[in-house]
Order: C-alpha cells, then structure tokens, then sequence
C-alpha cells in the first residue's frame, strides 16, 4: 500500500474545478480522496468525483472534479492510495 | 508546583504549513555547511506530517502540517546577536519582494527562519523563539528562528519545541501554563517545561512536549495501527425512494479513509442504493464525513455504512 498527496489547490465558493493527473500505470489499483485543508466547523466542505481516461495501453489519466459547497474558497489536497 | 496548562482561547494554527527561511551566505557555502538546508528540510518535513504532531488534537483539535516551500538568502545575513525585530524585517521584505508567499487567508503559514552556525541571538540565551508581528494590512504574521549548533538534531529539537508552540501559543493568547508553572519569562509554553527530554520521531529528532491530558511530557507519535482498518459505521433504513444523510464525526485527518454503502435487504430486481460523501475538516486534526444515501427502489432498504481506512496521510515534500 502506497499513499501521497497529489496535488493541493483551492476551490472557490460554490464552484467547481478540475484537475487532472497522468502517467499513472494502467497496472496499478489506484483509490482517490480529497480532504480539506481549510478548517471549518460549520458544515460539509467539499464533494468531488473521479473520471478516468485510458490515454495509452499503458497509462492512466484521472480527472478530478472537486465541489466546493461552502460560501467561501476552500484550499484542498488530494490523497491517494495505491492498492496494488 | 504543580504543572498545568489551561487554553485562553485565543489564536491557534490547526493546520500549519512551515516555510522554511535558511538566512544567510553560510547556507548557500562550498563546501555546504553541517547540517545542510536539504537535511533541515528533510528533518522539519518528518515533524511536522508524522506522529509527532499528533498528539496535539488535545489542544483544541490541532493536527499535523506541512512545508509549504523554504528559500536560502543569500542577500543578507543575521549579525551576531540579531534581533526578533531583525528577523521580522527580514521575512516582511521577502513577502513584500514577492520571494516567499504571503500568508495564506486561513493564516495558518509559519515563517520558520534558520541562522547559520554559531550566530546566536540578541543576549544569547535562547536557542530558538517564536512569536509574530503585524503587517500593513493588520494581519499578524506568525514566525519562529532557530540556531545552529553545527549538529542536526539540535536544530530539529529546537524547531519541533518551536513549530509545535507556535501551534499552540502562536500570540500568547492560547494554551499557556497556569501562574507558577514556568520559572522563566515569557510565554509559558507546552515546549516550556518538558527542555531537555528528547526523542525520535519519524525519523528526526525532536522534543518531548507536555501533555494535559496525560499531565506528564510525551514525545507524540501515532499509536500502533495495521491497516487496512474496515467496519460497519452505522446501519440504517430508507423509505421507499428515500433520500437521507448522515455524519460521523473525529475520522483523525491522517487516516487515508473511504467510505462504501451495502443494501442488507435483498432485491433481485435490480439496484437500489446510491451514496456520495462530503468531507468537513472540522478541525485541524480531525474530519467529519457527510454520507447521502438515497434509497432508488419503492421499497423500504436496510443498508450498513462501511468505512475502510487504507493508511497514512503522507504528503510527501
């Protein structure tokens, strides 16, 4: 099991955004999550989605969609595991 | 006299992200000096994103951290017996030149200033402090120093006593040691009263840190885990098309954790249930996850929330 963050960005209010990450081995098991990294007490953050593209025999692109549910802009990292 | 520490509640950095200020030619020398910036930022990195940190959730929930970037200056360097003044100068003109970032909005930055060896401060007396100044914009700018004595793990200890009290006491306003606890002046702080009694940690070396809750000096660190961890969270029913959600709250934030929804009725029709999960960093160590299952048959549906936490948060550098 292998686990990294990706990547950290920020998600404006009420908005969604995008990112993308490449190069992944089509042979690997790969999970992802996205947590906050901006405190809040109030409420539920963020929700994000994962699309996937096979961009060649061999690798893997993941394309994620992160929601910013809240009023004000939401920094963000995203974790994922390696499976196997 | 007894030991005890008590939160004022003032200002506290949940989640902090540390960029690292190496001042002065010495850094940037040939042969590099011992230690070198890589092996401080090597030895900073495993403090603040392993256990170390961990055990400060007791205050008011304060997690880990990460470094946010670090830059050698090369322009200047500090005069022996520099000034908290000096280095605030220092920082404030780096921000203003655009060479290091401002703070973030959450205001969670520490500005971590290392001196090269043997250049000691104003006096002399104290190896490493932490305290902020303010900005024009009123904002309060969160930094710490810390000297060298030639050997790396000194600089590690003196930055994990000065990067965790900035957690906690970034203005004096915080978790403070009740009168009588500190013999000394200044901030009475969880670092304090626990000089002198170090440990590893990840790796590097730090200093062990007064913990209320186990009123004794603790050098942090995780408790033994085997991942993977799974379980049924919670069991619940949906109406007929039914659409609900739940929260379960104090998931520690370095647990890479997922979250599945299994029907426990049975249906040979077809699908029945759909989840999506929102996540709240309620606080700096700990997340609460928000989980919407909605129920697509018109029946009722038993269902169990299944968590499955994979590993540890490793943020990398």
């Amino acid at each position: 099991m292998t686990t990294g963050v990706q990547f950290r960005g920020t998600v404006a209010a009420n908005s969604t955004a995008r990112w993308y990450t490449f190069n992944w081995p089509v042979t690997e098991y790969v999970l992802w999550t996205v947590v906050p990294d901006s405190v809040n007490t109030s409420g539920a953050e963020i929700s994000w989605s994962v699309a996937v593209q096979l961009a060649s025999a061999t690798a893997v692109t993941y394309w994620i969609s992160i929601t910013n549910v809240t009023a004000s802009p939401v920094d963000i990292e995203a974790r994922y595991v390696i499976v196997s | 006299m007894a030991i005890n520490f008590t939160d004022h509640g003032g200002a506290v950095i949940q989640f902090v992200r540390v960029y690292l200020i190496f001042w002065g030619n010495a850094w940037a020398s040939s042969p590099p000096p011992t230690p070198t910036t890589a092996q401080v930022t090597d030895a900073i990195n495993r403090i603040v994103s392993g256990g170390y940190m961990t055990g400060l959730a007791q205050y008011r929930g304060i997690g880990q951290g990460y470094i946010l970037g670090s830059t050698t200056v090369t322009s200047s360097s500090p005069v022996q017996g520099f000034t908290d003044a000096q280095v605030a100068t220092l920082i404030q003109g780096l921000i203003s030149a655009g060479t290091i970032p401002n703070l973030d909005p959450d205001n969670q930055t520490l500005y971590c200033v290392f001196t090269p060896k043997g250049i000691n401060h104003q006096g002399g007396g104290d190896i490493g402090e932490h305290t902020y100044y303010t900005d024009s914009s009123s904002r309060r700018v969160h930094f710490a120093w810390v000297t060298n004595n030639g050997t790396l793990s000194q600089v590690s200890i003196i930055a994990s006593h000065e990067i965790c009290e900035s957690a906690t006491d970034p203005e004096g306003t915080s978790v403070l040691g009740d009168p009588g606890t500190c013999s000394g002046g200044g901030w009475c702080e969880i670092g304090d009263v626990c000089e002198g009694t170090d440990g590893t940690v990840n790796g590097a070396s730090v200093q062990s840190l007064w913990s209320e809750k186990d009123k004794k000096c603790v050098v942090f660190d995780y408790p033994a885990y085997t991942f993977p961890m799974t379980g049924v969270q919670f069991t619940g029913t949906l109406a007929a098309n039914q659409s609900a959600r739940w929260y379960t709250f104090n998931w520690p934030a370095w647990w890479d954790t997922f979250w599945t929804v299994m029907p426990t009725t049975v249906n040979t029709a077809g699908s029945q249930l759909t989840w999506s999960v929102q996540v709240q960093r309620a606080s700096g160590a700990y997340i609460t996850y928000w989980i919407t299952v909605t129920n697509q048959t018109n029946v009722p549906v038993n269902f169990q929330a299944r968590y499955q936490t994979l590993g540890l948060w490793n943020p990398g550098t």
